[in-house]
């Protein structure tokens, strides 16, 4: 227990640092407050000329399933962008010689980060779900803890795909493409911003084992149509996933680091 | 005569900014390639959306390419043109304007025009591309889109000058400018029929999206010269508008004896 102890710390030192930064704090806000109402408009428009029902969502469970996707890709950290400059400036040479390992180092502070912004997307998204539809059908309060389950391995799967992607700086001089590549595949196959029970059947098929729809597809899944079948299997995909790259990180740091080469200092 | 030495100015700094764009070519087809995949996945949003409703707010998947095309182009252009548009607030506030402020060229053009962003060159060909990918070839169309990619960035460039000279006002505006920014990137990229009431009359007004690309498709489609005179005297307001705007914020600058050099 000791043990974990440190990383607590860097947990904390990152809430307190993410705290400080107020403007930042409501730009973010006010964006996905403005994204979840374009989405609002267009949902509606859709709605108004297809009837009640499309793909098994109604409007109101539409919304909020959007609102939940946006919470987890809102409230991811920035571990892409800081372990790939760490690498890339040499600085990691000050941080693989202290008395924690450098992948739960990374965790631990963007555990602070994207605490602090979980919290702010889901009052908010809140808010937002009830002003725009109301509140969601069929809600089970029961289910609440389930479903945040749910929402925090997806993000949690997705900070170690990140990092996995962050680490490839240690082989390539330039690897901003393969964020863009992945959050792009959140973003399609993820079922980000449409569900994807609304792709063609092939499609769906493919997109159910692939990790992406874990991120995002699975949690806001869960929170609009709960039921403990589909719990067990996406929560199941998600510990399979998650598991398999943890496990790829610390491998590739290991190799990365073995490699390591930081002129001066 | 003003006018020409303006365009002068910007065609020279474009001359430069290529040349030192070109230098590192892998970089340059890298960011430009890599634009054009990001943002293509749009596309499969649509074609999703559309594989399930068949119009959306009055448009089909070719008019919301289309939107998505002159939305894209004019986007570029301003970036690839005016590079610096949005450092504006940044260097204000960091007191870097003064080497612009000794020079005898106009200010605005100076700072905006010193810059360019080299991933818009993306948005300008993905916008291209897509537009010859949905609209049958003329080059009548063709020379309309282009017309309407130029003032679409004249607007686009309008607010965020206006949106980084509130730095001025009222002190750095930069996450200011930054939502700006993506409220008209997002207003101008849905189809027009989404929007109602107060929305609408933003669009049209506050933040002018809908003279980007909702206007402008309306007229390939459909020329009319009451829509286009509309549109000619937006852009014209904007312009002048944030020209003076920025003019009048200029007079408050304080230097921050900041030592830079200007290469």
């Amino acid at each position: 227990m000791k043990a974990l102890n440190k990383y607590f710390y860097i947990f904390k030192i990152s809430l307190s640092n993410n705290l400080v930064y107020v403007s930042n704090f409501i730009a973010r806000n006010m964006f996905f407050v403005f994204i979840v109402y374009v989405m609002l408009l267009l949902w509606q428009n859709i709605y108004s000329h297809q009837g009640n029902m499309i793909a098994g969502y109604t409007l109101n469970q539409m919304i909020w399933y959007l609102i939940i996707t946006e919470m987890v890709t809102l409230s991811r950290s920035n571990v892409f962008t800081e372990v790939s400059e760490d690498v890339k400036k040499g600085q990691i040479a000050y941080l693989i010689n202290k008395p924690y390992h450098y992948i739960f180092y990374c965790f631990s502070n963007s555990l602070g980060e994207s605490g602090v912004k979980l919290t702010s997307n889901m009052i908010i998204g809140m808010i937002m779900g009830l002003v725009y539809v109301g509140p969601l059908m069929n809600l089970n309060l029961v289910h609440l803890p389930l479903i945040l389950i749910s929402l925090l391995l997806g993000m949690f799967l997705n900070f170690f795909i990140y990092i996995n992607l962050a680490l490839t700086a240690f082989w390539f001089e330039e690897n901003t493409a393969f964020m863009w590549i992945y959050s792009k595949l959140v973003f399609t196959l993820g079922g980000m911003l449409i569900p994807i029970e609304m792709f063609p059947g092939w499609l769906e098929k493919v997109a159910r084992y692939l990790p992406f729809a874990y991120v995002t597809y699975g949690p806001a899944r869960l929170g609009v149509k709960f039921s403990l079948s589909e719990f067990f299997s996406i929560i199941s995909f998600q510990v399979f996933y998650l598991t398999v790259f943890i496990f790829i990180s610390i491998f590739v740091y290991r190799r990365g680091v073995k490699e390591l080469n930081v002129n001066g200092g | 005569m003003e006018v020409k030495k303006h365009l002068n100015l910007i065609a020279m700094y474009f001359k430069f900014n290529l040349s030192s764009s070109m230098e590192y070519r892998a970089s340059f087809l890298t960011q430009t390639f890599g634009m054009i995949l990001n943002n293509s996945t749009f596309i499969f949003f649509w074609w999703i959306l559309f594989e399930n409703i068949e119009t959306i707010g009055g448009y089909g998947f070719r008019e919301v390419m289309m939107i998505w095309a002159i939305s894209s182009t004019s986007f570029g252009i301003t970036f690839v043109l005016f590079g610096n548009i949005r450092r504006i607030s940044q260097m204000i506030v960091n007191g870097e304007l003064d080497s612009y402020l000794l020079q005898p060229k106009d200010v605005l053009i100076n700072i905006i025009a010193s810059g360019t962003v080299i991933s818009a060159w993306g948005d300008i060909f993905y916008g291209l591309i897509l537009f010859m990918g949905v609209y049958r070839f003329s080059l009548i169309g063709l020379g309309m889109f282009i017309f309407f990619s130029f003032t679409g960035a004249m607007v686009f460039a309008s607010l965020l000058i206006f949106a980084n000279s509130l730095t001025f006002y009222m002190g750095n505006s930069q996450g200011i400018a930054s939502l700006f920014m993506e409220f008209m990137i997002t207003f101008s990229i849905y189809p027009e029929g989404i929007y109602r009431g107060y929305t609408k009359l933003i669009i049209y007004t506050f933040l002018p999206a809908a003279f980007i690309s909702l206007v402008p498709a309306r007229l390939i489609n459909n020329f009319s010269w009451g829509w286009f005179s509309l549109l000619i005297g937006a852009v014209v307001a904007w312009l002048i508008f944030t020209y003076y705007f920025f003019r009048r914020g200029l007079r408050k600058y304080e230097s921050g004896n900041l030592i830079v050099s200007k290469l």
